[in-house]
């Protein structure tokens, strides 16, 4: 081959090259672009779940159930009033062994007292009555993940990219669980894990294992009504399902969502007394 | 039947004191009532040294007049998060001003208690239920 006809061919070689270097990264170009428009599309059909929000409900409770009972003459069903008034604080179809339990509990009058005198709490309570508690919190909707920012700048993740639950040698309990969720049209189907066990709420609610989990539909119920359906399984410690309906309402009186904390915290518990600290 | 009676009466203050950490809490989201009188209210007048808006709980440090000088009573309040949704803000109490404050005192005895209301020297109403300079 003479030298003309070797750099003719070297030339046509390094052509068809250039020409397949541009349909490649080109079709890469397109095919991100084509990924980023059905992040955009996905991203739209997502609800619309911005603003702030607050269990309103589980306050009326509260307050209704006290408002019509007298203590002094049924101490015992005042208490279970008290429990009433949160649903997450309710009474769970445990199995006959935990029901022991659990009465024995309500029967615990210097514990119950304990709790009363000295009862302090600086945190959010994990899930799920972080989910109850009148915390305000905001829900921030990605097409990858939905998360619950509450007030106290705890963060409740929910993976929604498809992703199932970690192996079990890659998880550990936590006070949020594990969760991950889907999409069924404009209702999130959340599935929960992992929580740390003990019980609901500060120390005073039903008692749940390792092995809970937990189901949840949240969707909008009209404009400024949010609801979340939950559903308690716990082979340990319940007899059936438990089924638990909370509803959130928007909150109109606040620009933003301000942070709660502790950091000047004033009350310590000295000789087992809540005081007053000097400022 | 006078067993009994005790009894009931003291299932009833463990409720209500639970009731009152839990009603409580929302707002302040923090510690029991418990440590209030809840049955007594004080009325102290006297002049704004500090007004602290800080977490877990806003604070009045008010100097009191006593035999023998001043005495500096702590007056605790909610979160500044559920006094701004009511209308209160900073500035709401200035230092150097004459209040004269209800409180629930503490039961211990020390110069600390838990905010009613109050209303300034210039006829301002500070209350929970209303914004500051808001007519009752």
């Amino acid at each position: 081959m003479s030298r003309l006809a070797r750099v003719g061919r070297i030339r046509e070689t390094l052509c068809l090259l250039s020409l397949l270097n541009v349909l490649i990264v080109g079709g890469s170009a397109a095919r991100a672009a084509q990924s980023e428009s059905e992040r955009v599309r996905t991203f739209g059909q997502l609800p619309d779940w911005t603003g702030i929000w607050e269990n309103v409900e589980a306050r009326q409770a509260f307050i209704d159930e006290f408002a019509r009972h007298d203590p002094s003459s049924d101490p015992a069903a005042g208490l279970q009033a008290l429990f009433r008034s949160f649903k997450l604080m309710g009474h769970p179809p445990y199995t006959p062994e935990w029901e022991n339990s659990y009465r024995a509990r309500l029967r615990d009058v210097a514990a119950l007292a304990k709790t009363a005198a000295n009862g302090k709490s600086c945190t959010l309570p994990g899930f799920p009555f972080a989910m109850e508690w009148a915390s305000l919190f905001q829900v921030i909707i990605v097409p990858e993940q939905t998360l619950f920012v509450f007030d106290s700048g705890a963060v409740r993740h929910v993976r929604t990219s498809g992703q199932s639950h970690p192996p079990p040698g890659d998880l550990w309990p936590t006070e949020m669980g594990d969760s991950v969720g889907h999409w069924e049209g404009t209702t999130l189907v959340i599935d929960t894990i992992e929580r740390t066990p003990g019980p609901i709420g500060f120390g005073q609610g039903p008692e749940l294992s390792e092995r809970a989990h937990f189901t949840e539909h949240l969707r909008m119920l009209d404009a400024d009504t949010l609801e979340d359906r939950m559903t308690i399984e716990d082979p340990l410690r319940f007899t059936r399902l438990w089924e638990v309906s909370l509803r959130y309402r928007r909150v109109k009186n606040l620009d933003r969502l301000i942070a709660t904390g502790c950091e000047h915290d004033r009350n310590p518990v000295v000789h087992g007394h809540l005081v007053i600290a000097p400022p | 039947m006078r067993r009994a009676g005790s009894a009931a009466c003291r299932w009833a203050v463990i409720v209500c004191e639970i009731m009152g950490w839990l009603i409580a809490s929302p707002a302040n989201a923090h510690h029991s009532a418990a440590m209030f009188d809840q049955q007594k209210a004080l009325t102290l007048e006297g002049t704004v040294k500090e007004f602290q808006w800080t977490n877990p709980h806003c604070w009045i440090e008010l100097l009191v007049a006593a035999p023998g000088g001043t005495r500096q009573w702590s007056i605790e309040m909610i979160a500044p998060s559920q006094l701004y949704r009511l209308g209160w803000r900073p500035g709401s109490i200035r230092i150097g001003e004459q209040l004269t404050v209800v409180v629930n005192p503490v039961r211990d005895g020390t110069q600390g208690g838990q905010f009613v209301s109050a209303i300034s020297a210039d006829g301002r109403h500070l209350g929970y239920g209303i914004a500051p300079g808001a007519k009752p």
